[in-house]
């Protein structure tokens, strides 16, 4: 079922009295539960569209559906993940976690239970009654992960949940992300500037070019599911890869 | 799983707690040197305090300076001894005026900071007002005050919330603009609205920012209520002071000064507690609480 669709979305700023059309237009639906990965390079507008997507953000020019409904101010049931984990330093870990339950007016007691478990899954549950200071920066991300999820969302987006964090940790939380996913089932949609990671998590990948931003490719990716991190040595595996930064290098985004 | 693999398990085991063990060791001497730091941080600054007091006191008897140009800090402290339930009058008076004018500012200041950071409007009416009332130099305007409001208490606590409130309002302005804006946007991914985001959010950051003006503002305090007694007043400590002083009476100026001042170190530390109390997960108190965790 195709659950969001894009129509012609553009984005444009006002800049020191200039306007800077940063994003589009651009067409694409989105496939119920199924996570869809958008890699491109710095300020081509993918996090602008991810914004637009969770309603967080207006477009200038065309619209997204959800379910058939044209988005308005706000679209309900989100989990977003940032960059920066921005948990709050005056709030304990699992109180962080039950932020999401509290914007929504919902009661403390099953949302607990619910934080706890998901805390547990991601390898944090030891921590719950630490502060976000205490913790190494992956094991934070963890925590707004669980936080993001704690609603049971029906869309996840990330921006470039990882790209903080070292090599190692990064590759740990992917395999980790990976997992949640499989359980749970969410629609998500990804942005990243790893080719790797893209293809490691999605289901599909758009590639997108640079300012103002365009889709150049649209790959599904059909390699099994559990992927392990091995895979990503395989043939199949590397000429995904290689189709997105042939892209990356046509566009003249990356030159060799 | 194999016997070397054991071996090898049981090896890492002991290695680690050897490492643990040294780590102890290595905290338990830490902590030393830390107490060792400590009592020298102690006595370094009261040998100091003390060694002064005493040279103080040996050049006024060296110099024999008379009373009146500069008393001997024995004779300061046997003023206080004598007229100690005269100060403790004086100290009560002016700590009362400096309380309720202190009280009056943090509300003016909360307020009017929580408007200014809500509306443009309410900032671009009120904020030339506001430049210009902090520019006017308020001890030079205070005997105003006497012809305005009268003589006595009242004029002391306006003068201490005068004084007072604008540090305050500042920071607090500051503090509730310095919420992060992704922090904002996923606060509203969330679905959180207007009041939650005030609640949850903008509140919580603003606290450190908030705290550091009302530090400032809280040992201006003391000092307000004693300048609206140098003018428009027929009590307290200022009112002692500028008396004492035009009489001659240096040793009893002194004693007064001594108890402004120490009003003055006991309202800073008051402010540090509550400062502690209500941030203490902010980065400049961790650690302080003494907890491990």
């Amino acid at each position: 079922m195709q659950e969001i669709v894009v129509e012609g979305v553009e984005r444009t700023y006002r800049s020191g009295g200039r306007a800077v059309h940063a994003l589009g237009p651009v067409d694409f639906a989105i496939e119920q539960g199924r996570t869809t990965t958008i890699v491109g390079p710095s300020g081509c507008g993918k996090s602008t569209l991810l914004r637009i997507l969770g309603g967080l953000d207006r477009p200038s020019g065309g619209q997204v559906r959800v379910r058939g409904e044209p988005v308005g101010e706000r679209v309900e049931g989100i989990g977003v993940v940032f960059q920066r984990d921005l948990l709050l330093d005056w709030r304990n870990i699992l109180d962080n976690v039950l932020l999401a339950a509290e914007m929504k007016g919902l009661p403390r007691g099953p949302a607990a239970k619910r934080a706890h478990a998901l805390l547990t899954e991601l390898g944090v549950g030891d921590f719950a009654d630490r502060h976000p200071w205490e913790l190494s920066g992956g094991m934070r991300q963890r925590v707004a992960i669980a936080r993001a999820l704690l609603c049971e969302p029906w869309l996840l987006l990330l921006d470039e949940p990882f790209s903080a964090l070292d090599a190692l940790t990064r590759d740990q939380m992917g395999v980790l992300l990976q997992r949640v996913q499989q359980t749970a089932k969410t629609t998500s949609v990804l942005i990243t500037h790893s080719i790797p990671e893209a293809v490691f998590l999605s289901d599909r990948v758009l590639v997108m070019s640079g300012r103002p931003g365009v889709i150049l490719d649209d790959i599904a990716i059909d390699l099994p599911r559990p992927r392990t991190l091995a895979m990503r040595e395989e043939p199949e595996f590397a000429a995904i890869a290689r189709r997105i930064r042939m892209q990356f290098e046509r566009s003249g985004v990356l030159t060799a | 799983m194999s016997a070397t693999d054991q071996t090898a398990r049981d090896g890492a085991a002991t290695d680690q707690a050897r490492r643990l063990a040294s780590v102890r060791t290595q905290q338990a001497q830490l902590r030393e040197q830390g107490f060792t730091g400590r009592a020298w941080g102690f006595l370094l600054p009261t040998a100091s305090g003390l060694g002064g007091l005493l040279l103080w006191e040996l050049a006024v008897h060296w110099f024999q300076l008379p009373s009146y140009l500069l008393p001997a800090p024995s004779e300061v402290a046997l003023v206080m001894v004598e007229k100690w339930q005269l100060l403790l009058d004086q100290l009560v008076y002016t700590a009362f005026a400096a309380i309720v004018g202190f009280v009056i500012a943090v509300v003016i200041a909360l307020s009017l900071g929580a408007m200014i950071a809500a509306s443009p409007f309410v900032e671009r009416v009120l904020y030339v007002w506001l430049v210009v009332f902090h520019a006017i130099p308020k001890v030079v305007v205070a005997p105003l005050l006497l012809v305005w409001i009268g003589f006595g208490l009242q004029s002391s606590i306006i003068f201490v919330v005068v004084f007072t409130f604008f540090p305050m309002l500042v920071n607090t302005v500051a503090g509730l603009r310095s919420a992060d804006p992704d922090l904002l946007l996923l606060a509203r991914s969330m679905g959180g609205g207007n009041w939650q985001l005030l609640r949850k959010i903008r509140i919580p950051s603003a606290l450190p920012s908030i705290i550091a003006g009302v530090k400032i503002s809280i040992t201006l305090a003391p000092l307000g209520a004693v300048i609206g007694e140098f003018v428009a007043s027929n009590k307290g400590l200022g009112h002692m002071l500028i008396q004492s002083v035009g009489s001659l009476e240096v040793p009893v100026a002194f004693a007064a000064v001594t108890v402004v001042s120490l009003l003055g170190i006991f309202t800073w530390y008051l402010a540090e507690f509550f400062e502690r109390a209500t941030i203490p997960w902010h980065a400049s108190q961790r650690g302080r609480s003494g907890s491990d965790s």
